[in-house]
């Protein structure tokens, strides 16, 4: 009965200690486990954090890089607007002061975006990057036809010139001894044609795109474009002008070397223009 | 007589006054025009009327080594140009950097 009473008295004490001892178990595991939660808390901030900093540091990487590859093409374009001959002295310091003033932006966009720390403000200042690709995106294909445009007219007025004279010189020289140089005016006429046709694409190609402005990109692409074309067309001109200066070389070497002229009799000179 | 003369002078009069009108209407709308052209058509067009100057060559210049020489040189002088046309395409084509993050 004793031993009865026993098992009844620790069972009752068991039953009133046994959840205690667990409410005091399950708290301290309900620790452990917030401590855990907390840690991984923290670890994911770390690495949110890692994670932001190298984006952010790609972010500017590649905003640099863009930045610096207009710049490097802007200052280009610099030189090249210097070196043109049919811009008016105040046609070349609007250019060069609009191309300037671009170069200026990007450098400050630069420095600005290498002191930000916040990626918000960062992906911000990028879009600037974006927004500005229009000015960028007109004024180097628009310089570059001024510049080829005028190199073409250049070369025109110069060298081919030059030659022109000279050619006509020989070919005056072979009609004075006697030979026949129906052929060569013929190939001089042609060309001529080419050479005046070089000329006026060449002038029409400066005219379009002299007056294109940022503001009207990308509707203007196409007027660039046109102009582009027009220059094909002047250096395709060009080539085949060349290409029959070439003919009429030839064709004053086959002439001269005898030192014997064809008899005249036969031969009637052509006058050359 | 003196009415016949007096009616002449009055249409001499106006005749000149109407030609000075004329010839003033006419002036004011030439140069609307011009101002009106853009400033890089006003400069083609000038550079377009304008006529080479005349090149002093002597015979001595147009030898066949003397021509050689200038086509060499043209030949240069077009491919500079035409490495140059090839970089309007690149600009016309250009594609912005990937700035995606």
């Amino acid at each position: 009965m004793k031993k009865l009473l026993f098992i009844l008295c620790v069972t009752v004490l068991a039953s009133f200690i046994a959840p205690i001892y667990a409410e005091e178990s399950g708290l301290q595991n309900q620790e452990g486990r917030q401590n855990a939660v907390g840690a991984r808390v923290t670890q994911m901030q770390e690495r949110k954090t890692t994670i932001q900093t190298n984006t952010i540091s790609r972010l500017k990487e590649k905003a640099t890089k863009e930045i610096d590859r207009r710049i490097a093409s802007l200052t280009k374009i610099i030189e090249k607007i210097k070196a043109v001959k049919r811009l008016t002295e105040a046609q070349k310091t609007t250019m060069v002061g609009q191309v300037q003033t671009e170069i200026d932006s990007l450098t400050t966009l630069k420095t600005t975006i290498a002191g930000l720390t916040d990626i918000a403000e960062l992906r911000t200042s990028v879009q600037s990057i974006v927004k500005s690709y229009r000015i960028y995106v007109l004024y180097i294909p628009k310089l570059t036809i001024i510049a080829n445009a005028d190199k073409i007219l250049n070369l025109i007025e110069g060298e081919i010139a030059t030659l022109t004279t000279k050619l006509q010189m020989r070919i005056t020289e072979a009609s004075t001894n006697g030979f026949d140089v129906t052929s060569l005016n013929s190939l001089m006429s042609q060309r001529k044609t080419k050479i005046d046709d070089a000329t006026t694409q060449a002038n029409n190609a400066i005219a379009k795109v002299t007056a294109l402005t940022p503001d009207g990109w990308p509707g203007n692409k196409t007027e660039l474009q046109k102009a582009r074309d027009m220059l094909k067309t002047a250096r395709k001109d060009l080539n085949d002008a060349h290409k029959l200066a070439n003919q009429v070389r030839v064709h004053l070497v086959q002439l001269k070397p005898t030192g014997t002229p064809k008899p005249t009799g036969t031969v009637t000179p052509t006058p050359t223009p | 007589m003196e009415k016949l003369k007096r009616g002449i002078g009055a249409i001499v009069v106006i005749i000149g006054i109407t030609t000075l009108v004329l010839v003033t209407v006419l002036g004011l709308f030439v140069q609307k025009r011009r101002e009106a052209l853009p400033t890089g058509l006003q400069t083609a067009k000038q550079k377009q009327s304008t006529t080479p100057t005349a090149i002093q060559i002597k015979p001595a210049d147009a030898t066949d080594t003397k021509l050689d020489k200038d086509f060499s040189d043209i030949d240069a002088s077009m491919n500079a140009i035409n490495v140059e046309g090839a970089s309007i395409d690149a600009g016309l084509n250009d594609q912005m950097g990937d700035l995606s993050e």
